[in-house]
């Protein structure tokens, strides 16, 4: 892992390098545009490509800063870090946590609370993430969000998860636990789901429901998620 | 063709309505633009229920991404649904091996040991074509015992004909 670099403007800056899954990008974009007009799922492929970090073609330096670090016995605590970056086609994100805790100076774990990421679609319109915990493994390359994890889009197509696992190699995404998406096409519900090929094959098992309000139907009041009978 | 049958099975489909999905698993493939709901699938439009062993959902696809979600097309190309296929709407069941569902043509055509009933009236085929535009139906194929059971279904004319998407 490369050193921090303390630089005097705005606090120790560690240049992070962004491990990729190939051209995640385009293949964002079929899928969102997919699932738009059929099955209200945009943000779980969103899940399944924007959540694996950004969708860098090739890796590219990110940068992370933080307002303030605590350097401890135990490791590294970071308030406030800020991750930001562009991805291949230059739409900028920026993820932010309340904290992040490193297991040290070379960490192999970094564990942040209150995450929040603002990102760009492929069509260059806003993306909110928010999840209440987060667990980097870094020689797994893999992400765990838990305690609740929303993606929201423009449109009005959001996702609700209990807890979601990335893996930032393989590009895949899986929550055992119920899921649900909402928007104005319409509601997906599941118990689990499994996106990979970066969010190119999405998989929902048990219990899965799925309603699609035709476009020019009235629109239902059953626009509020159902919590999962 | 055989003379109209009286009180002759209506499937009409209320393409307005929002339609309810219920599966065990559903695998969604973004190449080929297809929906794939396995086990148990009960699709639920209006007073219109559809069973299935399996529900293949293809959507149009090239890049679907060009097109703005709102202004893009309809979205589902075709329906397939396979294995114990049965298809009610109020006193009208069918029921079959596998079902085509084509929105652009406004047809449901349903194969392989076709039964049709409504109430007491029993229509056996191998091949039933449903036009949900004009609400006829269309049985072909020998089903019944004479081996050529054939029969025209033509329903009365719905007030304000179908809208189909």
């Amino acid at each position: 892992m490369p050193r921090p670099t303390l630089s005097p403007k705005r606090g120790p800056v560690l240049p992070v390098q962004m491990p990729h899954p190939r051209s995640a990008g385009r293949s964002y974009s079929r899928f969102v545009g997919l699932m738009k007009i059929v099955l209200p799922l945009v943000a779980i492929g969103l899940l399944g490509a924007v959540l694996l970090w950004p969708t860098l073609e090739s890796r590219q330096e990110a940068a992370l800063s933080y307002s303030n670090v605590e350097v401890r016995a135990d490791g590294l605590e970071m308030i406030a870090p800020v991750l930001t970056g562009a991805d291949d086609k230059g739409r900028p994100y920026a993820v932010t946590a309340a904290k992040a805790n490193a297991d040290g100076l070379e960490p192999t774990r970094v564990t942040m609370s209150d995450i929040k990421a603002d990102l760009a679609a492929e069509d260059g319109k806003p993306v909110k993430v928010i999840a209440a915990t987060g667990v980097y493994l870094l020689k797994e390359q893999t992400l765990d969000l838990d305690g609740g994890v929303t993606v929201t889009l423009s449109d009005g197509h959001q996702v609700k998860l209990e807890s979601v696992r990335l893996d930032l190699a393989k590009g895949t995404a899986s929550s055992d636990k119920r899921v649900i998406a909402f928007g104005p096409t319409g509601q997906i519900e599941a118990n689990s789901m499994q996106a990979s090929d970066n969010g190119h094959v999405m998989r929902f098992d048990g219990q899965v429901r799925v309603v699609i309000t035709p476009r020019d139907a009235p629109t239902p009041a059953s626009g509020q998620p159902r919590n999962g009978e | 063709q055989s003379a109209a049958q009286p009180g002759p099975p209506r499937l009409n489909f209320n393409s307005s309505a929002p339609i309810e999905i219920l599966a065990d698993s559903l695998e969604v493939t973004d190449q080929s633009s297809s929906a794939v709901f396995a086990g148990n699938v009960k699709v639920t439009q209006a007073d219109m229920i559809l069973r299935a062993d399996r529900l293949e959902v293809t959507y149009a696809g090239g890049n679907i991404a060009g097109g703005e979600a709102g202004a893009g097309p309809s979205g589902i190309k075709k329906i397939v649904a396979r294995g114990n296929v049965f298809v009610t709407a109020r006193e009208d069941t069918a029921q079959g091996d596998n079902a085509v569902y084509d929105p652009a043509a406004g047809t449901v055509i349903m194969t392989g040991n076709v039964i049709l009933t409504r109430g007491e009236n029993v229509l056996k085929g191998q091949e039933l074509t449903v036009n949900l535009r004009t609400g006829r139906s269309v049985m072909t194929g020998g089903g019944g015992s004479d081996g050529r059971v054939k029969g025209l279904i033509v329903p009365e004319q719905k007030s304000g004909g179908q809208k189909a998407q």
